[in-house]
């Protein structure tokens, strides 16, 4: 018990740090509250394992206080910026703009079931995660290993991702989720991998709560915005993955929530930059979670740039173009980091340097077939989602062709396409391939397509 | 007051509850082992539920091994698969020893008479869980 509140305590004040940085770059109080949160969260524990990566670079170990180092930034900034609201509003800070999230929130009786299992889910995730000690295969030899070494070196320990022997665990994965947990072992003074494990739920709590955010921000009313935030956190493997140290459901989270922010920058009329930061740094910190992030946030820039350069005037396509630079920047500065590491590291990846191509291995995409129609079909783990999603995707797809979901249907479908065109290539048998990782990718891409579903059936709502 | 969902999303709904019920309750209800697994946890301590979890035998063979090979040292573990979870548990667990191709020790788990040219029986926690060490190799 002691190591689980030691764990909040540990992660709390990179949340918070992520909350004032909101705080501060939020000046037209955008942002709701408990989005706020959520968002902080994500952003302020990316934001540790960024500095701790930068420190890396410059021969710094980690240590308590210098895990406390970023904190000052924000908590100066913050400081700076109270300072500055209380000169320019004399004494009061601009209203919140809450009433988008809140306006007709009363609860209904539908609601409050909706919000009990809502609220059973995250318990169950929370006692699942804290019941049982890391002992889940990648849990154990890709992300605790390297987060126990990292503690113990006070550093990204280079002998051992270069170590032969240990080379079929992976030493070129991004590490943002063994350096969190070597951060809480930092703060703990041990290394207690069910504390650790707190990372995940917590994740999947920020996860639905900006899905919520996000709905409400698609303009859904708040009863429906609250059933598929109900269907999406009491998919039995979406919650499942999110208690048993797997690092997918950290990338659901960053890449999920930076494809919703995408899409609402794009969609609304405001086009509010504080939307487009926000999605271009979740997007940045999925690409320092797992390798598919960098394929991810690469698939995101692509989409972006296609609706950029859908722009008809000139001088809209070069403010346009300043934007796609700027995204583009903030992607980049997240991962030079890591990518100077692993360059430098000589850190190669299993399945692109022995990635074979031949025309024989079209035959792959019978294995490949038969195991995604276990997954459309897989109610246990997926209730009817992906059912509904192809059942959509066949019968609304004039809908969503013209509709502002565009963007967000080209995301799913290109990261669709990318992870299939890498289990054709595999140097691995397809089918081991497919069953090890297969299903937990498909919640790479799980928020975005619940999203789209909750938007298809907003616009048959509408329908008279 | 209106009804805040329409048809298809009513009956998906109804439909999305009964199958996320139906999967919560059936399988887990009738998993009694699943219920004494939780109590069994839920009332041990972090090691005990790591036994629980690793198989008690097993994990009594790894804290022997923990307490018995000096820190940094280099092993081998024989007697579990290659593809076994065990294997990366044990990995986990023993880390900062690292396996090697060219260990100083080699952890035999239940392999009894296992032996290795060049080494000697240098801890036994019983006759088929024991570790050899290597008679070439300096121990750190």
């Amino acid at each position: 018990m002691n190591g689980i509140l030691g764990s909040l305590a540990a992660l709390f004040p990179s949340a918070l740090a992520g909350y004032a940085l909101l705080h501060v770059i939020d000046r037209k109080r955008t942002l709701f509250f408990i989005e706020k949160c959520a968002l902080g969260f994500g952003l302020g524990l990316g934001c540790l394992s960024w500095t701790m990566l930068c420190s890396q670079l410059a021969g710094i170990r980690y240590s308590l206080v210098h895990l406390a180092v970023p904190l000052a930034f924000p908590a100066l900034t913050v400081a700076v910026t109270f300072l500055g609201n209380l000169r320019i509003h004399h004494g009061k800070f601009p209203p919140p703009r809450q009433k988008l999230l809140l306006k007709g929130t009363s609860l209904r009786g539908w609601d409050y079931v909706l919000l009990i299992g809502i609220g059973f889910e995250m318990a169950h995730a929370f006692f699942r995660a804290w019941i049982r000690p890391m002992e889940a295969y990648d849990a154990v030899s890709n992300w605790g290993l390297k987060a126990k070494a990292i503690y113990l070196a006070s550093g990204i320990p280079i002998d051992f991702l270069q170590n032969p022997d240990y080379r079929e665990f992976h030493p070129d994965y991004p590490p943002l989720v063994p350096l969190l947990e070597s951060a809480v072992y930092q703060f703990l003074g041990t290394v207690n991998d069910t504390a650790s494990k707190t990372l995940f739920p917590l994740f999947l709590l920020s996860c639905v709560t900006l899905f919520w955010a996000c709905l409400r921000r698609a303009e859904l009313p708040p009863s429906r915005a609250l059933a598929f935030t109900f269907m999406l956190s009491s998919i039995p493997y979406f919650t499942s993955q999110a208690t048993n140290g797997y690092a997918d459901g950290v990338v659901s989270f960053y890449f999920g929530a930076g494809s919703l922010y995408l899409y609402l920058y794009l969609w609304h009329r405001s086009r509010d930059p504080l939307l487009l930061v926000i999605s271009a740094l979740l997007t940045g910190l999925a690409t320092l979670t797992k390798n598919e992030g960098i394929l991810l946030a690469g698939i995101q820039s692509l989409v972006l740039g296609l609706v950029l350069a859908s722009a008809r005037d000139m001088a809209a396509r070069r403010s346009r173009l300043k934007i796609f630079a700027a995204h583009l920047g903030i992607l980049s500065a997240i991962l030079l980091p890591w990518f100077l590491l692993r360059v430098d590291l000589n850190l190669a990846n299993d399945v692109t340097s022995g990635a074979v191509l031949r025309w024989g291995q079209i035959g792959r995409l019978g294995s490949m077939l038969y195991f995604y129609q276990t997954q459309v079909f897989g109610l246990r783990n997926w209730n009817l989602v992906w059912i509904l999603f192809l059942g959509l995707l066949v019968w609304n797809w004039r809908g969503w062709l013209h509709s502002s979901a565009r963007p967000l249907i080209l995301t799913v479908l290109l990261a669709l396409v990318a992870y299939n065109g890498i289990y054709m290539i595999t140097p691995h048998d397809v089918m081991w391939h497919l069953r090890t990782s297969g299903s937990r990718l498909l919640l790479h891409i799980l928020p975005q397509v619940m999203f789209l579903i909750a938007l298809a059936f907003e616009e048959t709502g509408k329908k008279p | 007051m209106s009804n805040p969902f329409d048809s298809p999303l009513r009956i998906t709904l109804k439909l999305w509850i009964v199958l996320w019920l139906f999967f919560l309750l059936w399988p887990n209800a009738r998993n009694r082992e699943l219920w004494l697994e939780y109590a069994t946890l839920f009332r041990s301590d972090a090691e005990t539920r790591r036994a629980a979890i690793y198989g008690k035998d097993f994990f009594e063979f790894l804290e022997f091994c923990k307490r018995t090979l000096p820190v940094g040292s280099t092993f081998r573990l024989v007697g579990v698969a290659y593809q076994d979870i065990a294997r990366v548990r044990a990995l986990y667990y023993l880390y900062p020893c690292l396996q090697s191709e060219s260990p100083q020790y080699t952890l035999v788990y239940r392999a009894s008479g296992f032996r290795l040219e060049g080494t000697s029986v240098w801890a036994a926690l019983d006759p088929s869980r024991y570790v050899l060490r290597s008679s070439n190799q300096v121990t750190p």
